[in-house]
């Protein structure tokens, strides 16, 4: 008795089996950059505009609570129907009376045709092996017979099929004889889902479908789609952490220098330096975190390492466009990183560190502000990183993350930030939560770690300023809360 | 998170690796994957492996050691102080000691800072107050620069972000003051022990049952624990001047070490503890970090191991054998023109000088056409296709079937020619199956129909 509740407990404990979905279709329809897309992971399999250049059957696992549920198969490309088709009712006119999953069985097992239809019978085996099947197809091609043959052969494996659209997003596409001839194999449930440009929840929809095709295993795929839109949520949050905190990091910078003209310049070079090294580290942070790589954004030309940038961040173009809207943003151009009279900005430092010793800081608030009258009386004077700047590089990062949100994993052209149009944000909103960082550098610098509560405070505002651009809200609209 | 180590390891990994960039290092990523099945304890084990593989241990080792250190430097300054402390407060011992004075003088203080501190720790002020930003200097400027340096911004990171920063320098805090009252401990005991002291409390104005009263509460506790105290005749016989009885001087001496070590010692005991036990809940319960680092370390984690193939390597499905063609002497017509999954281009039907077979498009129009062909018997077959479809293995098989009934094929691809790249596939599949290269215009396609041979473009290496 004992023995056997054991066992049961043990039955419920061990891990139900993953869902297993087949990705299938002709050859040369994206089904490996369906994969990529829908597992973020551009490195998945092999992509090329040739025709069987997936060669193997690939299982992705999906995780949720750190448990594999579900694992997609990407599969070779169905080449041959017509002959496949042709072999099958060889197969049905030898044996009469034998349904369709007894037939795929019975063809698989006879070794007559096995090198002809080697990619096939691979194709067919993981179908069988699978609980739903994912049919790709690429709307730009009419619909022939061989695509047909396809469909029937699928529907003798008895497996639910779920139609997706491929290529949808470009111009030459004809989806509407794909959705017809769907109909007339009763798939009414298609999927449009342009891989290199997928629709802003595709996963979650394409999760949704499933659930009604597998209607025992819905409650699954209604997590999954919930994790998918909770991670989408944690990357945004990320993403705008990254680019607030390196727009507060900048706006800390302060240096004081000896006011003589060489000095000025050769400081106003390692500042901008260190301004677009930081730049550099957070891009890559940011497609790092999209799980896309350097080369999906800078002309491979470009050596990424040299950071050059097709705009650079000091450059006159970007700054006059931010410029504009910043209004009597400090010189743009020539002297960006504008170098400011320590005598003005002397004045608001000083409150600042009447504020940092009320507050109980004010162990450092004397010691900057000893060096503050130092300064004022070698003479020297101090330089920041100017306004115009923090706006052009906010500006261009939250469209280089409305760019990453948009793209597939299966996308090989390079994002291109041409469009440097209006800060998609409130400047005057962003400006002032950037004040708190200006006021007070040394609560904010990024070498000391004892600010670093300050400094979490001032990136919360900046994100929440960050996160009303209508840049976001835009992709977001259809996303579920 | 586990524990602290652990996941200060895993900040000075990410400090290091935020710095220098990332180490993409797939072996490592593979042993972190099969050390748990959960991501943030891989996350974790990578760390691990990572700190251990570049010697960042001898880093934190060395940052734990400063900390030891510090807090050893501390102790023995908080004893020298408490210790003279004690001495001071009970004075020469030819002088009576006034013992309400005396206790005062030892405990107000740091009973006043206690309370300090749990105003703070209660309306969330607090993130360490100038001891624990002292602290924090003192360790910066011992720990100078490189990897200790970076270790030790790790810890303090870890801390933030953990919420346990506050209990770490509380933890500091109790620990000086114990130390310190451990010192006026250490004097009181010593000085009782080898000296002769006697005790009296004074007033001007307040009546006898006030420092009775008072005594007596104040010793409840302790005598609960076991301390002697003064009775009641003892407290109030002691007013004003001191009573040179062994018994009495031992009560009071008693009383004295007791509330000490009791209101004193004991709350910075229990405190300490507290702390210490507060930073290990910090780190137990600490929330998961959703940062984008941690987020792409999660993805490049699942990524290592979803390759996951599943069959064997492929065999030689693109091979075609030659399937052969029709002898001269076979043939019963001149010539025939087939469209395989497309159409025939008006300019070739216009001047249809050969009979056009229907559209290969599906299975049935593709049996028609062999039935066709094999009752035309041509010795020129022209083949129909779409330059810009791709070439696949089921197009080609059938190519080569029809192939077989006729005494010679080519293949006339459609223009436009768009796809550069497709069209080499179409060159590279036609030279493996047909063995012949394709015709590209339309004058051409009806320059061989009518029997004259066309020189096509030799074929080119394929694609891949």
């Amino acid at each position: 008795m004992n023995d056997l509740q054991q066992l049961a407990q043990l039955a419920c404990m061990a891990p139900k089996p993953p869902i297993r979905i087949a990705v299938v279709g002709h050859t040369n329809t994206g089904k490996t950059s369906l994969l990529r897309t829908l597992t973020r992971n551009r490195g998945f399999g092999d992509v090329h505009d040739a025709p069987g250049t997936t060669r193997h059957v690939q299982g992705a696992p999906v995780l949720l609570d750190d448990e594999v549920v579900l694992v997609w198969y990407d599969t070779p490309g169905l080449e041959d129907s017509m002959g496949l088709r042709d072999a099958m009712d060889a197969v049905s006119v030898t044996e009469r009376r034998l349904e369709g999953p007894d037939r795929v069985a019975r063809f698989l097992d006879d070794p007559s045709d096995s090198t002809r239809f080697e990619q096939e019978s691979r194709v067919l085996k993981q179908v069988q092996d699978s609980d739903a099947v994912l049919y790709v197809v690429d709307v730009r091609e009419p619909v022939l017979g061989k695509h047909r043959d396809e469909l029937f052969v699928l529907q003798l494996c008895a497996k639910p099929v779920v139609p997706i659209l491929n290529f949808t997003a470009r111009d030459d596409a004809k989806p509407g004889p794909w959705v017809e001839a769907f109909t007339r194999h009763a798939m009414h449930i298609t999927l449009s889902f342009d891989t290199v440009s997928p629709p802003v929840n595709g996963e979650q929809m394409l999760y949704g479908i499933l659930a009604k095709v597998l209607g025992a295993k819905h409650e699954t795929f209604e997590r999954l789609g919930q994790a998918v839109a909770q991670q989408r949520q944690y990357r945004l949050e990320a993403a705008l952490v990254e680019i607030a905190s390196l727009c507060v990091r900048l706006a800390a910078q302060q240096r004081f220098i000896p006011n003589l003209e060489q000095a000025l310049v050769s400081a106003q070079h390692i500042l901008q330096d260190h301004a677009r090294t930081l730049e550099d580290a957070v891009t890559k942070q940011l497609l790092a975190l999209y799980q896309f790589g350097p080369d999906d954004y800078l002309p491979k030309d470009l050596p990424w390492s040299n950071g050059q940038w097709k705009a650079d961040l000091f450059s006159a173009e970007v700054l006059a466009q931010a410029g504009l809207h910043v209004g009597k943003g400090a010189a743009a151009g020539a002297l960006a990183g504008a170098a400011v009279d320590v005598m003005t900005v002397g004045l608001t430092l000083g409150a600042g560190t009447l504020v940092g010793a009320a507050l109980g800081s004010a162990w450092q608030g004397i010691d900057r502000w000893g060096r503050q009258w130092q300064a004022r009386l070698r003479g020297e004077r101090e330089m920041r990183i100017g306004d115009d700047v923090l706006v052009a590089l906010a500006t261009r990062h939250l469209q280089l993350l409305a760019a990453l949100e948009l793209r597939g994993h299966a996308a090989q052209a390079p994002i291109s930030l041409i469009d440097a149009s209006n800060p998609p944000f409130q400047v005057g909103a962003f400006l002032k939560a950037l004040s708190a960082a200006r006021a007070q550098p040394w609560r904010v610098a990024a070498a000391q770690e004892h600010s670093l509560r300050e400094r979490e405070h001032v990136t919360r505002s900046l994100v929440r300023c960050l996160a009303e651009s209508p840049l976001l809200k835009g992709i977001l609209t259809d996303q579920v809360k | 998170m586990r524990n602290f180590d652990d996941a200060w390891r895993y900040e000075l990994v990410r400090l290091l690796e935020l710095e220098q960039g990332p180490r993409d290092d797939a072996a490592v990523n593979r042993l972190a994957i099969n050390t748990s099945r959960r991501l943030d304890e891989q996350r974790l084990a990578r760390a691990r492996l990572i700190a251990q593989e570049l010697g960042l241990d001898l880093a934190v080792g060395r940052v734990k050691q400063a900390l030891r250190t510090i807090t050893a430097v501390v102790w023995l300054l908080g004893l020298v102080m408490g210790v003279s402390a004690g001495l001071a407060a009970l004075g020469p011992p030819d002088r009576p000691l006034n013992v309400i004075w005396a206790l005062l003088t030892l405990l107000l203080l740091p009973t006043a800072s206690m309370f300090i501190w749990g105003v703070a720790m209660i309306t969330g002020r607090s993130n360490g107050g100038w001891l624990g930003h002292g602290w924090e200097w003192l360790t910066t400027r011992f720990l100078g620069k490189g990897d200790q340096a970076m270790a030790w911004r790790a810890w303090l990171r870890t801390a933030h972000s953990q919420g346990s920063e506050r209990w770490w320098v509380s933890a500091a805090t109790h620990s000086l003051w114990l130390a310190i009252l451990m010192g006026i401990l250490l004097a009181l005991v010593v000085s009782f022990s080898l000296r002769h002291y006697t005790f009296f409390w004074q007033t001007t104005w307040l009546p006898t049952e006030v420092f009775v009263s008072v005594a007596q509460t104040l010793s409840a506790l302790p005598a609960t624990l076991g301390f002697s105290v003064p009775d009641t005749e003892t407290i109030a016989t002691s007013g004003n001047r001191a009573i040179d009885q062994a018994e009495v001087r031992l009560a009071w001496a008693n009383w004295l070490v007791g509330l000490v070590l009791i209101f004193g010692a004991m709350p910075r005991l229990v405190l300490l503890v507290l702390s210490a036990w507060s930073i290990r809940w910090c780190a137990q319960h600490s929330a998961e970090p959703a940062d984008a680092y941690a987020q792409t370390l999660n993805a490049r984690l699942l990524q290592a191991r979803s390759v996951e193939l599943i069959d064997a390597a492929p065999g030689a499905a693109d091979q075609w054998s030659s399937q052969g063609a029709l002898s001269a002497d076979q043939t019963l017509s001149a010539s025939a023109v087939v469209a395989l999954e497309t159409s025939i281009p008006q300019a070739l039907v216009a001047q249809a000088l050969a009979p056009t077979l229907p559209d290969i498009v599906d299975r049935e129009s593709r049996k028609l056409v062999l039935t066709t062909l094999t009752k035309l018997k041509p010795s020129r077959l022209l083949v129909v296709c779409d330059a810009n479809q791709t070439p696949d293995r089921g197009l080609l098989n059938t190519l080569a079937a029809i192939g077989a009934l006729a005494q010679h094929t080519r293949v006339y691809l459609k223009p436009p020619h768009a796809n550069q790249e497709r069209f080499l596939q179409w060159q590279h599949k036609l030279a493996l199956s047909l063995q012949v290269p394709p015709v590209l215009t339309a004058q051409q396609a009806l320059d061989w129909l009518r029997g004259m041979d066309v020189e096509s473009k030799a074929v080119s290496e394929g694609p891949r």
